[in-house]
């Protein structure tokens, strides 16, 4: 298998052949987590092509210090980012409390069985602005303060969409392995 | 509760871990001609703003030298003394009217007949020495037509306005001008120079405008010989071959020699230095320290892992010199603008670069200790060039040429996505003789 240093010195110089070997490497994956970041499939398309313009734009600049996948990740959600900031600059107003409550704690905590599949379809239900702040903080690590700035939020908003948003999936999850076990039981 | 959020948080980090999903084919559709635009609208503008210039400078050099002669030309009203049998006095006339309004200083001069319904078959001018023949009926020759007829003479244009220009040589010119145009169509020229390759960034690719500051361009030479050959009286086409060496001082990386002892990887290349050219890769055999950057020089080495100063290493010296040595093919014209025993030329064409030499060495007491290479380097890359040409007749065959050269790279060094922001240039100033046959 041809060395990523080797593809990436080739994409530099402008070889066609190395450029979409390093899209085919990293497409599958990429492309999850722009589903991951979007409501629907169009936006996830459209996130993917502007990220992988940039990969290749900003390849000059990848020290091969980190790893590869990882630096590509990261534009990749920096690309989600900035779709959503442009979608939704206009709504920055709260609307925390358009989302019911939950009844009652989901006492289902039996997820082992939840395909990536369910898990994806789960998370790309939630609302924009939570689903944006659970995926950065659960998924990708940053903490509520960077959160704020890469939002534009204050940090007690990003507190309060992050427990949203958990409580929501927690619902979610939970009324699918209810389901599931109704009807594997049924 | 915090253990509960843990888990929900846990149950999708891991679970979306290894999630991929295909995109659909139309996306690498879209990408592929993206990334490839990225390089090629600077190319195409550059050219085309090459072309604009040349295209400019040559219009006005034209029209500038039609005024010249222009400015002497006179217009002769003949429509009363013309009709009829043209007869010697006409002529003479023709040139008395002629010798009033023209001092016989320039070589070439043109007028005027209004009306020209006539034909002359030959006329001699006695008072200024000019003989005009073959001067035809209005409307047989095409417009614009000029054609040096015999020693001397010159003829004529008509047009449907019934006027017939004529252009002529007095006698004194005819000999040299006739001289000129027989003899010595090719010059071959033997030059040197020394040049000076920078280039200025575009855009706002800050690590590359950055690496461009650091680095110290610095004075290297250019030679070879070139062959032209005289289209017309003004216009020669040039070619040759030029060998052009360009130098660039990486300054504040320290480099130290004997390192191979200390290497336990045995790899080629233990140091990776990033310069406004592209990448240099280093031998095994040199420690290098960069002083000014954090970010230009990588390597598994650094100075916590290993210290130079403790090792019997070789100090070699605190900056690199980066050289690469292009083999030039031009396509060069020539536009004549002043004919004199001082000539003044403006020349200007297109040339391809081989990449013949890609060096980067350490000078240690005025020897050369060799560092690595650039990699990532376009092996051929295309100039513009714009310059001046000044020359003096030694002899009749015999020239001391003087051509300050400014040159424009349409392709960058290499071809690294962020390069594009980098616009070559170098400056030369050519000397040397030319001899032409």
């Amino acid at each position: 298998m041809t060395e990523i240093k080797d593809i990436i010195n080739g994409c530099l110089k402008g070889n066609r052949r190395d450029q979409e070997l390093l899209y085919r490497r990293h497409a599958a994956k990429l492309y999850a987590v722009c589903l991951q970041y979007s409501g629907n499939d169009e936006e996830a398309r459209d996130i993917l092509q502007e990220g992988f313009i940039k990969i290749f734009g900003n390849l000059v600049h990848y020290k091969h210090e980190g790893s590869f996948e990882g630096w590509v990740r990261r534009i990749m959600v920096n690309t989600a980012l900035e779709k959503y900031r442009s979608k939704h600059l206009l709504h920055r107003v709260d609307d925390i409390d358009q989302i019911p409550e939950p009844d009652a704690e989901p006492d289902n905590e039996d997820y082992a069985g939840l395909q990536a599949v369910d898990l994806m379809g789960i998370i790309r239900e939630l609302p924009p602005k939570y689903r944006m702040v659970f995926n950065l903080f659960a998924i990708e690590g940053y903490s509520h303060k960077e959160i704020s700035k890469m939002m534009n939020i204050s940090e007690g908003t990003s507190k309060s969409n992050l427990s949203r948003a958990r409580v929501i999936l927690q619902r979610r999850v939970g009324s699918f392995t209810g389901l599931r076990k109704q009807l594997s039981n049924g | 509760m915090d253990d509960r959020e843990a888990n929900i948080d846990l149950l999708f980090r891991k679970g979306l871990k290894d999630y991929e999903v295909l995109p659909p084919a139309e996306v690498w559709d879209k990408i592929s001609p993206a990334i490839r635009k990225q390089q090629r609208p600077y190319i195409i503008l550059r050219a085309a703003a090459m072309i604009a210039v040349l295209a400019t400078l040559s219009f006005l050099t034209y029209t500038w030298e039609n005024e010249l002669s222009d400015s002497v030309a006179s217009t002769v009203d003949l429509q009363n003394n013309m009709t009829g049998t043209p007869e010697i006095e006409t002529s003479d006339a023709l040139f008395l009217a002629d010798a009033g309004n023209i001092k016989v200083k320039k070589p070439h001069k043109s007028i005027t007949i209004i009306n020209p319904d006539i034909t002359i078959a030959e006329t001699v001018g006695k008072d200024s020495e000019v003989i005009l023949s073959n001067i035809l009926k209005a409307g047989i020759l095409p417009e614009s037509e000029t054609v040096i007829n015999r020693p001397y003479l010159i003829l004529p244009v008509t047009s449907a306005s019934k006027s017939l220009s004529i252009d002529y040589y007095p006698a004194p010119y005819i000999n040299e001008i006739t001289a000129t145009e027989k003899k010595e169509k090719w010059t071959i020229a033997a030059l040197v120079s020394p040049t000076y390759l920078s280039s200025f960034s575009s855009g706002n690719n800050e690590a590359v405008s950055q690496l461009n500051q650091i680095e110290q361009p610095v004075i290297s030479y250019a030679g070879g010989f070139a062959l032209a050959y005289k289209v017309s009286k003004r216009f020669s086409v040039q070619s040759g071959l030029y060998y052009a060496s360009y130098g660039n001082e990486l300054t504040g990386i320290t480099s130290f020699g004997g390192f191979q002892n200390y290497d336990q990887f045995k790899g080629n290349s233990n140091f990776e230095v990033q310069t406004s050219n592209g990448t240099v890769y280093t031998n095994n055999n040199v420690y290098l320290i960069d002083n000014l950057s954090d970010t230009r020089v990588a390597s598994f080495f650094d100075k916590s892992s290993f210290d130079p100063t403790k090792a019997s290493l070789e100090y070699l010296n605190n900056s690199l010199r980066q050289n690469l040595g292009y083999l030039e093919l031009p396509l060069i014209l020539r536009y004549k603008v002043i004919d004199r025993t001082f000539d003044f030329n403006i020349i200007g064409g297109l040339s391809s670069n081989l990449l013949v030499n890609n060096s980067v060495y350490a000078s240690v007491d005025g020897e050369k200790y060799e560092v690595g290479k650039t990699e990532g380097l376009n092996t051929i890359l295309f100039s513009s060039s714009l310059g001046m040409g000044m020359e003096y007749s030694i002899t009749n065959n015999l020239s001391f040429n003087f051509e300050p050269t400014f040159r424009y790279y349409l392709n960058s060094f290499n071809n690294f996505a962020g390069m594009s922001s980098l616009h070559p240039y170098s400056f030369g100033v050519f000397s040397g003789l030319s001899y032409k046959f």
